[in-house]
Order: C-alpha cells, then sequence, then structure tokens
C-alpha cells in the first residue's frame, strides 16, 4: 500500500492555480505557420493539465482520507525522516496513493526519499513518463528538408554505460507466421520489430553539420567540424529496431526427412533502428576539443534528413 | 506578390509570434510548479505531478526561445528584403518593320 499526505488547502490551491494554467493557455491562438510547433506544445501542454493532473487532484480531494491524523500519527505514518524542507503539518491528512502502482518498498522510498535516482525507472515507467510528456527529449537533429547544399546535423552517442532497462517485441502476427512458415518453403522472409530502452550513463553526444550534397555512403557525408558541438548527458534511449532477411533455402536430406530440415543458401539481410534520447537534464551543447584524446566510437547516430542516410545511421523519431 | 506585401507579412507574422511569446510568458503555466511541492503534498504521485510540471516548464521556455529566434529571423529577412535594390525592368523591345 502506498499512501500520500497531503495539505488540503494547499492541495486546492495547487487545483486553482492548474486552473487558471489552463485558461491562460487556451487564450493563446494562433493560425500563423510559424507557430504551428509551439501550438502542438500548447495543446499537448493543456491534455497534461486538464485531462490528467486536474482530474487525478480532483480525486484526492474528494477522497476518503483515513481520518485526519495528528501530527504524531501522521510522522508515524510516513517516517519522521522526511528530507523535504517544510514536513507535514498539523492539517495534513493521509490518503491511498492513486499512482502507487510500485513495489511497496519503492512506494515508501518515493514517499519519504523524493526524486527517484536517474535511471531507475523500469520499462514501463519509461514508456508511461514519455506519453504523459513527463520525460522531454533531446532537441531533434536539424532537417535539410532534401534540399541541396542546406545544412542538417547528425547527433551520435558514445555511452560510457549502456544498461537495457527493458525489451518490446513489436513483431506482428503476420510476420511471426510468415517467419515459422519460412522454415518449410524454398524461399523465406523474416522479420522482427522490437523497441529498446536503454539508459546511458554519462554519454558524449556529438552533434555534427553536414551539407546535404552527394557523398559516399560507406563513408558518410563531409562535416563542418568548426561547427561540431559535445555534451555529457545521461538519460534514456529509446530505440525501435527492425530487422529483415529474406533467403532461399534448399531441403537437406531425403524427402522423408523433416520439412523444415533447410539450408538457407542465400540470405540478404537488412536493419534499421530510430529511436529519441530523453536526457535526465538538458544537454549543453559546447564547441568540441581538437587536441588529440582517446574518445570512444559513438554506437548510435541519429539525424531526421531522410535522403542522406549512412549505413549504420538510424532516423531520429518514434 | 510584390516585395512590399512579402515585407508586410513578415512583419506580421514576427509580431504575432511575439505577442504569443508574451502570453505565453506571462502565463501561469510556467509557474504552476511551485504549488506543487513538498509543502503541498508528499508521495509518488505527488513526485511525478511536480516533474511533469518542471518539465512542461522546461518545454514552454524552449518554445519561448524558438518563437523569439523564428521571429528575429523573419524581421532580419524583412529587412534583407527592404534594402534589396529594386530591379527595373527594361520596357519590351518593339521592332516595326
Amino acid at each position: 500500500m502506498t499512501l500520500l499526505a497531503f495539505d488540503p488547502a494547499r492541495l486546492d490551491g495547487l487545483r486553482l492555480a492548474l486552473g487558471a494554467a489552463l485558461d491562460d493557455l487556451d487564450r493563446v491562438r494562433s493560425h500563423d505557420l510559424a507557430a504551428a510547433e509551439a501550438m502542438r506544445t500548447l495543446r499537448s501542454a493543456s491534455q497534461l493539465l486538464g485531462d490528467v493532473w486536474l482530474p487525478r487532484i480532483r480525486g484526492v480531494l474528494d477522497s476518503k482520507s483515513m481520518s485526519a491524523p495528528t501530527r504524531t500519527k501522521l510522522r508515524d505514518e510516513i517516517g519522521n525522516s522526511v528530507p523535504y524542507p517544510v514536513g507535514p503539518g498539523p492539517a495534513w491528512q493521509l490518503t491511498l496513493d492513486p499512482g502507487g502502482h510500485r513495489s511497496h518498498a519503492d512506494g515508501d522510498h518515493a514517499l519519504v526519499a523524493g526524486p527517484r535516482l536517474p535511471g531507475s525507472r523500469s520499462f514501463g515507467e519509461v514508456v508511461a513518463a514519455i506519453m504523459s510528456g513527463e520525460l522531454v527529449p533531446m532537441t531533434a537533429p536539424l532537417d535539410a528538408n532534401g534540399r541541396a547544399g542546406a545544412r542538417y546535423s547528425s547527433i551520435a552517442f558514445a555511452p560510457a554505460t549502456q544498461t537495457e532497462v527493458g525489451h518490446a517485441d513489436l513483431t506482428s502476427s503476420a510476420l511471426k507466421f510468415i517467419d515459422i512458415a519460412s522454415d518449410g518453403l524454398p524461399v523465406g522472409w523474416r522479420e522482427t520489430k522490437g523497441m529498446t530502452v536503454f539508459y546511458l550513463r554519462d554519454a558524449r553526444a556529438i552533434s555534427t553539420v553536414h551539407v546535404l550534397s552527394a557523398y559516399d555512403r560507406d563513408l558518410g557525408p563531409d562535416t563542418l567540424s568548426e561547427l561540431t558541438t559535445e555534451a555529457t548527458v545521461s538519460g534514456y534511449l529509446v530505440v525501435k529496431q527492425d530487422s529483415s532477411t529474406a533467403e532461399v533455402n534448399v531441403q537437406i536430406g531425403p524427402d522423408s526427412q523433416d520439412m523444415t530440415q533447410t539450408f538457407p543458401i542465400i540470405s540478404q539481410s537488412s536493419s534499421a533502428y530510430n529511436g529519441v534520447f530523453y536526457p535526465d537534464t538538458p544537454a549543453d551543447f559546447e564547441p568540441i576539443t581538437h587536441e588529440p584524446r582517446f574518445v570512444g566510437a559513438p554506437t548510435w547516430t541519429f539525424t531526421t534528413s531522410a535522403s542522406p542516410m549512412v549505413d549504420g545511421w538510424g532516423t531520429w523519431g518514434l | 506578390m510584390s516585395t512590399a506585401i512579402h515585407v508586410a507579412e513578415l512583419r506580421a507574422s514576427a509580431k504575432n509570434l511575439r505577442t504569443m511569446s508574451g502570453l505565453i510568458a506571462a502565463s501561469q503555466a510556467l509557474s504552476v510548479y511551485t504549488f506543487a511541492g513538498p509543502e503541498t503534498w508528499v508521495g509518488p504521485t505527488a513526485q511525478s505531478c511536480f516533474d511533469a510540471l518542471v518539465a512542461l516548464r522546461r518545454q514552454l521556455q524552449a518554445e519561448l526561445q524558438s518563437l523569439g529566434d523564428t521571429a528575429r529571423m523573419l524581421e532580419r529577412r524583412a529587412e534583407e528584403l527592404e534594402q534589396r535594390p529594386v530591379l527595373l525592368v527594361p520596357p519590351p523591345i518593339i521592332k516595326v518593320s
């Protein structure tokens, strides 16, 4: 059981402040094309305040709290070691936390210890935080929008440590059926899709600027090295991967044997990925140093320009 | 479209973005997180709410920056267009035989 302690008067103040903020945001209107992105952000902000947090706060205020405990009882319930500058006062009440779906130990930790440690979210919590807008993505690389000679950028990540938080198989049932059926056929097609969440700790993020022009796909585009910047970041990298293999198989042994016993004589594989990085704190990019030094090779590189893709690069976005 | 109309449109767009930016900057959405701290409530939901409102503030501040940059860019473009020399088109040559 996870508990929520609250001051009803102050929580009502938060409810009123959210309502006022919502009214303020609703007053901002623009049909200007240049303001389209800002309007999208405002709509998303209004949804977050109006559809997520106002109902939750009303729910807590309307909940039947566990009486109005005395200060001593309240301190006994949530512990004496609350490390907040302002501890629970005499007017505080306790109720079951509607968002307390974590384990008992986790809940107690959150109740008394404040913000969670970086990288301690589970796969589901990361996805929920992305959906609610709690996790803010890093600014997307510049897009050349297909204009020859225009500048675009790529962001590469070279993590010091990379921990897999979780993985979800997104392969459709139809593709799984085709994969199984391919075992007994002379021509096979195997395709898998998945989403993986990694936690990158102290990763070197390198933002490189390129000019959209013809280049060798294996070598990659030329870079404007004086515009290259880098930052050290920690956060969640969400990557969607898609890999496919086309095979031409021959059956092994006489016809009486297992139909699925085949050997691929031709096999062609391809893979692609796209993803977004959600930093713990906003990245502070600075000009790169050109002094000789040892640095790790990037594990992931993203760009938003569709055409200037290089082998091994992924697309920014989910 | 004539240059003068284009310049006027760019200036109007920049003004519109600045007005919008002003409304966002004055909105309580930027400061509402101050009501959601541990002096108001304590627990997982409270922490999520505080984190979400701080993240919202970050997003809105980024939009303010972006709106300001775009408005400046549009005004610069308008100035460039105004300072561009007017091209005089010579009259068509009519051959009379």
